[in-house]
């Protein structure tokens, strides 16, 4: 892994540094992202008072599948970042930056009209204490559990067993958030829509 | 002269193309039907409406003339400019008008949300009025038709007129309370998808 004496780390942090003023944009860009997607979901979470009868909802029954719900977001999210900071330090901006529009867009569909978490949701439990930070039950339209892979499925389109494991993720994630009854289906087929828009838009912005 | 030749070159495309131009035309036929017992199925299903932060900062207007005499012409114009744009692909750009209606239909059939408080009831002639429905409200076809023209017809500068349409039906909808928030800007993302969606079918099947 040596390069003229240089050790893989100095490499690596060559390439990570080397769209130095992008890398800080981004990483400023993404703080943005968080604290909006935090005021959005919080004022979601006060204001939502409506749960419409919807049409999955009514015909599937309500399972217990919270093992999946909590940690596979967890596993997906791991991959997004850790990879590219591993593999393809030079694009870490990129998919840094895309991540963050993704999640503006999600802040800003989840003030617009106001739904509740519907009447039967399956109860989460044994959740991990840090997980109360960032989640809540009333962020429902669209779905991030179910955008956030297929971004990963979008961004990571030439690496076939990513791809795949994000794709595979977001089908499941969809899966389970119906049958936990913890999403509208529309939040859910709405998502595949939305996230591609958001990923085009972020191709064009960020892309080198 | 220059008229003549000019029809006789569209008549000319569309007989060429006329076989297919029958299956678009019974692609938007099969889908309007669905889109209309999705509506039937929709206004007559229990619904609840929802709070806005939009709808609920802006008082109800009439804005009649727009929504419905405005999108009239707008639609007419997007079945019909295909003739002018490119005579040889019409049948291209209903099938697409047809995914999109179908699409809608799907969405429709999902999660049933009433019209919002103080929306005003639009004043359709009375020929229309069997395809008016209330609670057919995810995602705008008001939005969405007129965008998917400005996506379809990118070599033409018709498509800013499109892109402004959108944006004025889309914003007429939420003056008269017809629609939800949601329901006009995910129509734009929805819409781009479905193009996208068309697009590639088309390049991969040489349509």
């Amino acid at each position: 892994m040596k390069e003229r004496g240089k050790s893989y780390f100095e490499l690596w942090k060559e390439d990570f540094m080397f769209n130095k003023r992008k890398l800080v944009l981004s990483l400023i860009f993404v703080i943005i992202a968080i604290v909006l997607n935090f005021i959005s979901s919080s004022y979601a979470q006060k204001v939502a008072e409506s749960n419409p009868p919807d049409f999955f909802l009514n015909i599937l029954p309500a399972v217990d599948l919270g093992f999946i719900y909590v940690w596979l977001p967890f596993v997906v999210v791991s991959f997004f970042f850790v990879y590219p900071l591993v593999q393809q330090p030079r694009r870490f901006h990129y998919i840094v930056g895309i991540f963050s529009l993704f999640l503006v867009v999600h802040s800003g569909f989840v003030v617009l009209t106001h739904l509740e978490l519907p009447a039967d949701a399956i109860e989460l439990r044994d959740v991990p204490f840090f997980f109360d930070f960032f989640y809540f039950s009333n962020s429902l339209f669209f779905a991030g559990q179910v955008g956030f892979p297929y971004l990963g499925y979008l961004i990571y389109y030439k690496n076939p067993s990513i791809r795949k494991f994000m794709l595979f993720s977001s089908i499941i994630l969809s899966v389970t958030v119906l049958l936990m009854h913890r999403h509208y289906s529309i939040d859910v087929l709405s998502a595949y829509f939305i996230t591609y828009g958001a990923y085009k838009l972020g191709d064009f912005i960020f892309k080198d | 002269m220059y008229l003549k030749k000019r029809f006789y070159a569209i008549w000319s495309a569309v007989k060429l193309t006329k076989w297919k131009i029958v299956l678009a035309v019974l692609f938007i036929l099969i889908s309007s039907i669905f889109n209309s017992v999705v509506g039937n199925y929709s206004d007559n299903r229990p619904s609840m409406k929802a709070s806005d932060i939009i709808l609920d900062n802006i008082p109800s207007l009439s804005a009649q003339a727009i929504f419905v005499w405005f999108w009239l012409l707008v639609f007419a114009m997007l079945y019909v400019y295909p003739f002018f744009y490119k005579p040889e692909k019409v049948y291209y750009y209903w099938s697409m008008f047809s995914i999109l209606l179908a699409v809608r239909a799907g969405f429709i059939f999902l999660t049933n949300l009433e019209s919002p408080l103080g929306s005003i009831s639009p004043e359709f002639p009375d020929f229309l009025h069997s395809l008016v429905f209330p609670n057919a409200l995810f995602f705008s076809g008001h939005t969405s038709y007129p965008f998917l023209g400005f996506l379809m017809f990118k070599k033409s500068k018709i498509r800013w007129f499109f892109l402004a349409s959108s944006i004025i039906l889309g914003f007429s909808t939420l003056l008269m309370h017809l629609h939800y928030s949601i329901d006009v800007f995910a129509a734009f993302f929805i819409t781009y998808g479905i193009y996208k969606i068309g697009e590639n079918l088309s390049k991969k099947y040489n349509l």
